[in-house]
């Protein structure tokens, strides 16, 4: 058996006291903003400056470690800032101290701490802190677990808590089908954050909202390693971690990176400079979208997408699983099942659809195509003949183990793709393929792979990537993934597996972004990747992989987005309504029954219609969206082929993210710029709030001023009946008004730091009711109309909904959502905002960055919660009132009306200033 | 000799729940199998005793005839078994140990006991008949295979105590293969060698264009055993250019 193996949490025991620690600190030299220790035992970690708030730190216990190559698959950028360092030693320890932290290195023994002022912010515990085995590679680093501290980040991490305090986990990207698969020591499953998933972000941020030794703060912490890793957060499973942390990692270089910050925002936009940050996606990728196992043929995927515009639920994309290859051809198109593709998707186009299909990294070595005749298959073809001078021919990897010299063969990954249950009748019963894997640690295999979506996406007009099976997901290695003692390409030379296992989807994602970009530069392309690593947020969007039909999946879904966008990927989701089958003894799922001959139609499998109803509402406040489900195994999941008052119910509430549609795309603007997340946890808008923190794992923001908090567990369906009822927060420093979306007038109110109790949402109430949403007063939401997909309204007016309150401003982007021209500058951001004045309010409408038209000429600002006006002006130009919404809207002059029975004065203002400030006195 | 796929892969047994046993990878004496067991093939015992589990799943096996009889108890990588997993067909609820097998092990043969705290016993032994494994590559070698002429021939050279020996085929380029059933066609043997073995040969009549798959079936002390290729079979059609990797011959 190879020496190489997966690791589970219990077994990584650094803190059994037994690993070697550094030594003292005997010397040091200087080179610019880096330190490098030498110690009694020999070459000590290096120190780099990165800015005046971010350090590195370097160590290798091996015998000759390289520490100066700068290879890193994560880190793009290492220049994050001005460095200013003044360097004080003594005979006990080294002091560097920037305009903003002092480090301190202790020499006797060696331990870095960090001051910020007077106030430690973070230590090495004291003795045994950077520890090592000597003869091997793993290492770790024991950090001090202060009192109050919070934990978060950890990139895709199972459990219903956000934060992680008092955890154990690991960093393994692993194809974790239902979150139950993966070595764990104790019983797993989804609400197990020990469990290893498909994404590896070994990213920790401790924010310390009320420490004992002065005001907040936050850092961050990124151990730049790909090979599995670990962080234990004072869980004292196998050893007591009263008052510490560990991080720590099996091979390769203890990298990591301590970044500080004011607070969590702070923390990301460093962490985001220092990885990346996501360029700007097709503006409809936050709109709906529907994907099935079992979209088997085009009967199926067109019905599909007449009967979601027939039950006027909007939709943009739809994902067409392996279903779509040629006898699992990755890059291909089945004949059979698929005859007219190109047309099929031209026609989709013209409903507003958008497509993706699954890409894996598979490339079949099975001979056959779909009709059983050998022939040419471009991609095993070309990457077979691949001839790079200085590389090994071919694109794929060989089946060359650790210790074991060259092997002329190719290593052939099984894959499983389930079984057909007689359901597809083009294909047999066991579905899947075997074949090769491509070294995308090579630049021209890269390249070569990105040429490989010419057909999908010049010729039949793929819209979207859906980059599945990245761990890679094969049957016959170990752990569901590549043998580890494989040999792969590694920045010019060859290592094995273990040492990289998590940056292999990286640089898969990588190439097929780079590729899609070669092939269509002048369109957005958008990959939804189930598994990444740290800085994938370059290339790609996440979803969480195969969750299955089970309220604990509904549960854990909040934590696990907001915690991949503390991570730095704002765009994540969940298979809305689980892809596999539940729990059947809970009846969350009914038992499918198969038919007895091929072709057959499966019947039951039905997902729990409470579950679906909930997870459909959560959803649609994500920053994914996507109902996916296993059509092999389940009859169906599409919200309009329930009963009543699912289809209702769903509608509503895709309906509104539509509406909302421009407060994701604005933020995911700023993501784009500061690595802000998208969906955020409470402590990001509010650090301030200590009551915030007791909330995190079932409430959170889109955005800065909308915060949620959905129904999550089972109620009407469940034995005995429950009430459906929650709690919900509300941050303190705010006043917060229950959404009632224009429908009736704003009630009064509702002090921040009240806890409102039992907030009932039975499945009966009006859609608007089925969950708690507060708007937090003052805050400017812009809503557009209702469209049936992105883009079906032009033009399709923004409306500026002014909540009573304090001053506040909405920062809008705009753009024309689909091509690359904002990267040349054509967009236009603008600040709008309001502010209190004698009897009235003001709002100025500034665009700061003035680049795009967008095709309305007007807009709408509404203030909500007013009485008739007195007056109304806009740039001092009185405004006469219309007195009637038609009339507005017929309206070819800036002119306002007042709604009596909303209580709110709607202003329509032509899109023809730069800068206007609008005043409304009552 | 035709090479077999994922020659180097740790050999590895299935036995899914719809009662099937799928070999991958080469089984051989001196090397470590390991056996993954669908526990719905017994799921009659699942006790429970203060909350915790209170049955378990033994493999029982040996590696000769009349040999020491061994015991290992299945377990699950993921620490427990959740029943919650049993209804997702090519999933299931799956167990596992590891198996070494000794340098002089002439065979595998093994069968399962599912017990409890209700005390009855739960057998899954092929109705009393175990399951056996041989090492197929010590008793088959393939030696030739191929589509000319509108015939499909193959040739190989089997142990002494392989009988029965027959191909198993099916044409994928016939539109209906899906829906077809293997055909099976009887090997004719020659006379044995001087170390026993003996050269077995068939052929069948198939359109010229025929892209043929087929596993091989043989009988050895009156049990059968097969050679699937990993489950993958072997392919040939005329002009066929050998691939092993790929499973072509």
């Amino acid at each position: 058996m190879s020496s190489f193996q997966y690791v589970n949490v219990q077994n990584f025991t650094p803190n059994l006291g037994q690993w070697t620690s550094l030594a003292n600190v005997t010397g040091r030299g200087q080179n610019g903003n880096s330190f490098t220790l030498q110690m009694s035992s020999g070459p000590g970690p290096v120190i780099t400056f990165l800015s005046n708030t971010a350090f590195r730190v370097r160590f290798n216990p091996a015998p000759g470690a390289n520490l100066t190559n700068d290879i890193s698959y994560a880190v793009v950028n290492r220049n994050l800032g001005a460095v200013k360092l003044t360097v004080n030693e003594t005979a006990s320890a080294i002091e560097i101290d920037t305009p903003v932290i002092r480090v301190v290195i202790n020499k006797n023994p060696y331990g870095i701490s960090v001051f910020r002022g007077n106030q430690l912010i973070h230590a090495d515990t004291p003795t045994y802190n950077l520890v090592y085995i000597p003869g091997q590679e793993v290492i770790a680093n024991f950090k001090v677990y202060p009192a109050n501290a919070r934990y978060a980040g950890f990139g895709e991490k199972a459990g219903s808590q956000l934060l992680k305090n008092n955890f154990t986990m690991t960093c393994f990207n692993w194809d974790n089908y239902k979150y139950i698969e993966g070595g764990v020591p104790t019983q797993g499953g989804p609400l197990n954050p020990s469990e290893p998933l498909y994404c590896s972000v070994p990213l920790l941020i401790e924010t310390n909202p009320n420490p004992v030794n002065g005001p907040a703060y936050t850092y961050g912490l990124f151990l730049d390693n790909s090979a599995q890793s670990y962080f234990n957060v004072g869980a004292s499973d196998y050893s007591n971690m009263f008052g510490k942390y560990y991080f720590g990692a099996l091979y390769g270089d203890l990298d990591y990176y301590f970044l500080y910050g004011s607070d969590a925002p702070a923390v990301i936009d460093e962490y985001t400079s220092l990885t990346g940050r996501p360029t700007l996606p097709p503006r409809y990728v936050f709109g709906f979208h529907q994907g099935c196992y079992g979209y088997y043929d085009e009967t199926i995927l067109t019905g599909i997408a007449q009967t979601y515009r027939n039950a006027q639920i909007p939709i943009d994309g739809l994902h067409i699983d392996v279903d779509f290859q040629d006898n699992y051809r990755t890059f291909t198109s089945s004949n059979k099942k698929f005859p007219n593709a190109q047309q099929m998707f031209a026609n989709l186009h013209q409903q507003g659809f958008k497509c993706s299909t699954n890409i894996t990294p598979l490339v079949s070595a099975n001979p056959l195509d779909e009709n059983g005749n050998p022939t040419a298959y471009p991609a095993r073809d070309s990457g077979l003949a691949l001839n790079t001078p200085g590389q090994a021919a071919g694109a794929f990897i060989y089946d060359t183990v650790a210790g074991g010299g060259p092997n002329p063969n190719h290593f052939i990954g099984d894959v499983n793709y389930g079984t057909n249950n007689n359901f597809n009748p083009f294909n047999t019963n066991n579905l899947g393929s075997y074949g090769y894997y491509s070294d995308y640690g090579r630049s021209d295999v890269q390249t070569w792979w990105g040429q490989q979506y010419a057909y999908l996406v010049q010729t039949l007009g793929m819209d979207m990537i859906w980059q599945d099976m990245t761990c890679p997901a094969i049957t016959n290695g170990n752990s569901s993934t590549f043998p580890l003692d494989l040999m792969v390409s590694f920045f010019g030379s060859y290592t094995e597996v273990a040492k990289v296992h998590n940056s292999y989807v990286l640089n898969l994602l990588e190439a097929t972004f780079n590729g899609l970009a070669a092939l269509r530069p002048n369109q957005r392309n958008f990959i939804i990747a189930r598994g990444g690593f740290a800085g994938m947020q370059r290339y790609a969007a996440l979803w969480t992989g195969d969750s299955s039909s089970d309220w604990d999946f509904l549960q854990i879904n909040i934590p696990e987005v907001l915690n991949l966008g503390l991570s730095g990927i704002p765009i994540s989701g969940c298979d809305i309504g689980g892809f596999a089958g539940g729990n059947i003894p809970d009846g969350t799922t009914a038992p499918p029954i198969y038919p007895n001959q091929l072709g057959g139609k499966v019947t039951q499998g039905i997902t729990n219609y409470e579950l679906l109803t909930r997870w459909m509402i959560l959803g649609s406040f994500l920053p994914w969206y996507r109902n996916h489900y296993d059509g092999y195994n389940k009859q169906f999941q599409e919200p309009w082929a329930y009963g009543e008052p699912v289809p209702t119910n769903c509608r509503y509430f895709v309906g509104l993210r539509y509406r909302m549609l421009h407060i994701y795309y604005s933020a995911m603007y700023q993501a784009s710029q500061t690595g802000l997340p998208i969906a955020r946890a409470l402590f990001l808008n509010d650090p301030n709030d200590l009551g915030v923190y007791d909330h995190l794992d079932d409430e959170f923001f889109v955005g800065h001023d909308v915060l949620v908090a959905p129904i999550l567990a089972q109620h009407e369906t469940a034995s005995p009946p429950t009430a459906p009822v929650r709690d919900v927060y509300l941050p303190a420093g705010s006043q917060w008004y229950s959404f009632t979306d224009n429908t009736t007038p704003l009630g009064a109110p509702v002090p921040g730091g009240t806890l409102i109790t039992n907030w009932y949402a039975p499945l009966s109430n009006p859609p608007l009711y089925l969950m708690p949403i507060y708007i937090r007063a003052g805050a400017i939401l812009p809503m557009r109309e209702l469209e049936q997909y992105v883009g079906q309204l032009v033009p399709n007016p923004i409306t500026f909904n002014i909540y009573p309150g304090a001053d506040s401003s909405f920062d809008l982007y705009l753009d024309d959502g689909i091509s690359n021209q904002y990267r040349s500058g054509t967009y236009r951001t603008s600040t709008v905002s309001h502010q209190g004045i004698l009897n009235g309010q003001s709002v100025r409408v500034l665009r700061t960055y003035d680049h795009y038209a967008p095709p309305e000429p007007y807009y709408f600002v509404s203030f909500l919660g007013t009485n008739p006006p007195s007056t109304v002006t806009a740039a001092g130009t009185s405004l006469p009132n219309v007195f009637t919404p038609e009339a507005l809207a017929a309206a070819s002059s800036n002119a306002y009306y007042y709604n009596q029975s909303i209580k709110t004065t709607f202003l329509k203002i032509f899109d023809v200033a730069p800068d206007i400030t609008l005043e409304v006195t009552f | 000799m035709i090479r077999r796929m994922f020659p180097n892969d740790p050999p590895r047994i299935t036995f899914t729940k719809d009662f099937h046993q799928l070999v991958h990878g080469t089984l051989l004496p001196g090397r470590a199998v390991t056996i993954v067991y669908d526990a719905d093939r017994l799921p009659h015992e699942r006790s429970e005793y203060n909350g915790q589990k209170a049955w378990s799943i033994q493999a029982f096996y040996k590696f000769i005839e009349n040999g020491e009889v061994r015991v290992a108890e299945l377990w699950s990588e993921t620490g427990t078994v959740l029943t919650k997993l049993s209804n997702d067909p090519g999933e299931g609820t799956m167990m596992m140990c590891r198996i070494d097998v000794p340098a002089d092990a002439d065979h595998l043969t093994i069968w399962f006991l599912n017990t409890g705290r209700s005390g009855a016993d739960y057998w899954d032994s092929n109705y009393g008949a175990n399951y056996i494994f041989r090492f197929v590559v010590e008793d088959l070698q393939l030696d030739f295979a191929e589509v000319a002429h509108g015939s499909f021939r193959i040739e190989l050279t089997a142990s002494s105590e392989v009988s029965d020996l027959a191909v198993l085929y099916r044409i994928m380029n016939d539109p209906s293969a899906i829906r077809e059933v293997d055909t099976r066609q009887p090997l004719t043997a020659s006379e044995p060698d001087g170390a026993g073995n003996r050269r077995w040969s068939g052929s069948a009549a198939v359109p010229e264009n025929a892209v043929v798959r087929f596993t091989l079936a043989y009988t050895a002390y009156g049990n059968p055993h097969a050679d699937t290729n990993s489950g993958k079979g072997y392919l040939t059609w005329s002009g066929a250019k050998a691939d092993p990797q790929a499973g072509v011959v």
